[in-house]
């Protein structure tokens, strides 16, 4: 072990770390693009985003483009992290480093909210478009067929995760290129065939007021949202500090125009009232109905690797939780030949495609179940984003790195966002979607109680809040390692 | 200095760069990025991109406080440190540990010493619970019994024992043979005992680990 006084900054170098097991140095760039990439699913918030923004009041074309200026913003801020902290933790894990363990363990429950909750979403979309496929090409889907396709979908998606990152990651790349190219294949020839003047009209709307713009933007910030979950793969990518914000940046770029392509082609439509989306829009026309299939084919695909990607997400998180103490320890377990969080795998799937199921068993609808869900969602998102943005200068200090730009843009980014949940949470508990907002606010609150108990009964594993992939002993100049053996 | 002789922007940094590497050389583990900056007089928007390329291409890491720097494993080449014998079969048994969360380790064996069993690196996070009883008493252990079958003439593919030295914990060990199909040395596994159990998971895990540690063994002579 390096552990001799004149070398005492090395002490604690060992040959693993808190978060080994996973498959280290499986990926490439391109693998951890596609979980970001499909984490956003570009098509399927292309689909689903204009009208959910439409629903809460905002204006479309504006709401989509500050939300997407917002998340250059933020992805520049996760890259900051990304090139110095390699964590499957993602954004709590950065913000227990920045500001401490209190900040981490907030910002993790905020951070599982949303990424189970888009996850729940993704299922939802992906199970109504796949009925709408099945439809438009002359099928009648009966209820048992139909809750028997859910299972497919859901024991499939966890199949294919527990067989190892490198094969999920695959099927997401293959999925989501798929679903992009198709959607625009569908956005040019919808602009191509489009009224003009409709879409000009859309594009200079009228603001209506500050509160509803802040909840259009919140909501299509639901459209971006998921481009950092490339950094929960740290561990498992090659050359993770310079693979992980590249990828972060390229799928922000690559996802952020398609959704805005998306959101400009339907604006025409979709104007200032929520009517009609690009399916109406596609199958009014008779040279565009037959493209109707392929878009309810991409969004069903790309909604199934959205649902993927977010289980990804949040079983590498529940993983981090579990090693660092704060959950069960089974939730930590990999299986030796995968290499995958196979028990956090199964829990996050079964939550994942369990709750949207029960909910659609219950007959709830499916508008309304996929708003409030968005809801929960959107708020976990902004408050995990705001931790972030204002442990951007603490990190940096701690780190020896003080930096003038980051200690304006971070707080000045995390107090817009705490705002901008704050509008959102207002507007949507009077809305038709409070059910979210309410069970956002019930986890936000179970999650900070059982916090503050841990804190109290075992409180070395709430401190030890933070691991991260750091360096190990075989990364070391061998001098160091000579000099003390 | 002519024109054509003052380095361009490409090569200052590079230039630059060097003087990074330099400075943390010299000032050993643990120099922050604000005291590089200070040292060199460099500003911080310099020293932050620069340091950055270099964590990137591994020529520098963060120590494990992540507050400072230290030199990177590709600085070996640039300096010319040789990998010994010792270095290789040590990075490749802390290759098997950086997949595993159960102890890993490497006794030789010595067949012309006493005792015949040398505890070559033994995981500092899964320490053996009692080393000396390792080496007295072979049927105690895994390792042990794949020693004494060697001496019977037999070859087992691996050795088990559960709850003998630590109550629900146990080992696995697998043979690591020379060239000339000697015993040159023992990889185990110590673990709880139900994924001892599952020998044949532990024996698709290990196996192509302890090939590459047979490689080292192999070229270390």
């Amino acid at each position: 072990m390096v552990t001799t006084d004149n070398q005492v900054p090395l002490h604690g170098l060992g040959p693993r770390t808190r978060l080994g097991g996973l498959d280290r140095g499986a990926l490439g760039a391109a693998d951890v693009a596609a979980q970001s990439v499909s984490a956003m699913a570009p098509c399927g918030a292309a689909a689903a985003s204009p009208m959910l923004v439409a629903a809460h009041g905002g204006p479309v074309v504006a709401s989509t483009a500050i939300a997407f200026a917002l998340a250059l913003v933020l992805s520049w801020l996760v890259r900051g992290f990304a090139r110095r902290v390699p964590a499957a933790g993602s954004l709590y894990t950065y913000a227990a480093v920045g500001v401490g363990p209190v900040a981490g363990f907030v910002t993790a429950g905020a951070l599982l909210l949303g990424y189970l909750g888009i996850g729940m979403v993704a299922v939802t979309e992906s199970s109504a478009f796949a009925l709408r496929l099945a439809s438009s090409v002359g099928l009648t889907a009966h209820g048992w067929l139909v809750a028997v396709g859910a299972l497919g979908f859901a024991v499939a998606s966890g199949v294919v995760l527990v067989r190892g990152i490198r094969l999920s990651a695959r099927v997401a790349l293959v999925t989501e290129t798929i679903a992009v190219g198709l959607v625009v294949v569908v956005a040019g020839w919808l602009l191509w065939h489009g009224d003009v003047r409709r879409l000009h009209d859309a594009v200079l709307a009228p603001i209506p007021d500050l509160g509803h713009l802040a909840g259009g933007v919140a909501v299509a910030m639901a459209a971006f949202a998921g481009f950092e979950t490339a950094t929960v793969l740290s561990v498992e990518t090659r050359a993770p500090l310079r693979t992980v914000p590249a990828a972060i940046r390229g799928s922000l770029l690559l996802g952020g125009p398609v959704v805005m392509l998306a959101t400009l082609t339907q604006a025409g439509t979709l104007s200032q009232t929520p009517t009609d989306s690009w399916f109406e829009a596609l199958a009014a026309d008779p040279g565009g109905r037959m493209l109707v299939p392929a878009l309810y084919l991409a969004t069903t695909l790309s909604s199934f690797a959205c649902a993927l990607a977010f289980t990804t997400a949040a079983a590498r998180v529940l993983l981090s939780l579990a090693r660092e103490g704060v959950l069960p320890a089974a939730l930590g377990h990999t299986d030796l030949r995968s290499k995958a969080p196979t028990v956090g795998i199964w829990v996050c799937t079964a939550t994942i495609f369990g709750v949207p199921f029960t909910m659609s068993a219950c007959g709830a609808d499916p508008a309304a179940a996929c708003g409030s869900l968005v809801a929960g969602a959107v708020c976990g998102f902004l408050l995990a984003y705001a931790a972030l943005a204002g442990a951007m200068p603490a990190m940096l200090r701690r780190l020896g790195e003080p930096s003038r730009v980051a200690l304006v843009i971070g707080p000045a980014c995390a107090l817009v966002l705490t705002a901008m949940v704050a509008e959102f949470w207002g507007l949507t508990i009077t809305g038709p979607f409070w059910i979210g907002a309410v069970a956002a606010t019930a986890w936000i609150l179970l999650w900070a109680a059982a916090g503050w108990r841990l804190r109290s009964s075992r409180p070395n594993a709430f401190a030890s809040i933070g691991a991260h992939a750091g360096t190990v002993r075989s990364e070391v100049w061998r001098g160091y390692l000579r000099s003390t053996s | 200095m002519t024109r054509a002789l003052r380095p361009d922007a490409g090569s200052r940094s590079a230039l630059a760069a060097l003087s990074i590497i330099e400075e943390v050389a010299a000032a050993g583990p643990g120099i922050t990025a604000l005291e590089i900056t200070h040292r060199l007089r460099m500003s911080w928007s310099s020293a932050y991109r620069l340091l950055a390329v270099l964590l990137e291409s591994e020529y520098l890491v963060r120590t494990p406080d992540l507050g400072g720097f230290a030199l990177g494993r590709r600085i070996d080449r640039l300096v010319g440190i040789p990998s010994t014998p010792a270095d290789r079969l040590r990075e490749a048994v802390d290759a098997v540990r950086a997949e595993a969360r159960f102890g890993i380790h490497l006794v030789l064996h010595r067949p012309t010493r006493r005792p015949v069993l040398e505890l070559f690196d033994i995981d500092p996070d899964f320490p053996l619970s009692d080393p000396a009883r390792v080496i007295a008493e072979p049927e105690c252990s895994a390792i042990g019994r794949i020693v004494a079958a060697d001496a019977r003439g037999e070859r087992p593919a691996f050795s088990t024992q559960r709850g003998i030295l630590v109550p629900g914990h146990g080992c696995l060990a697998l043979p690591i043979r020379g060239a000339d199909d000697s015993l040159v040395a023992v990889l185990a596994a110590s673990a709880p005992s139900h994924r001892v159990a599952d020998a044949d998971t532990l024996m698709t895990f290990l196996t192509p680990h302890a090939r590459a540690v047979a490689l080292a063994c192999t070229t270390s002579g």
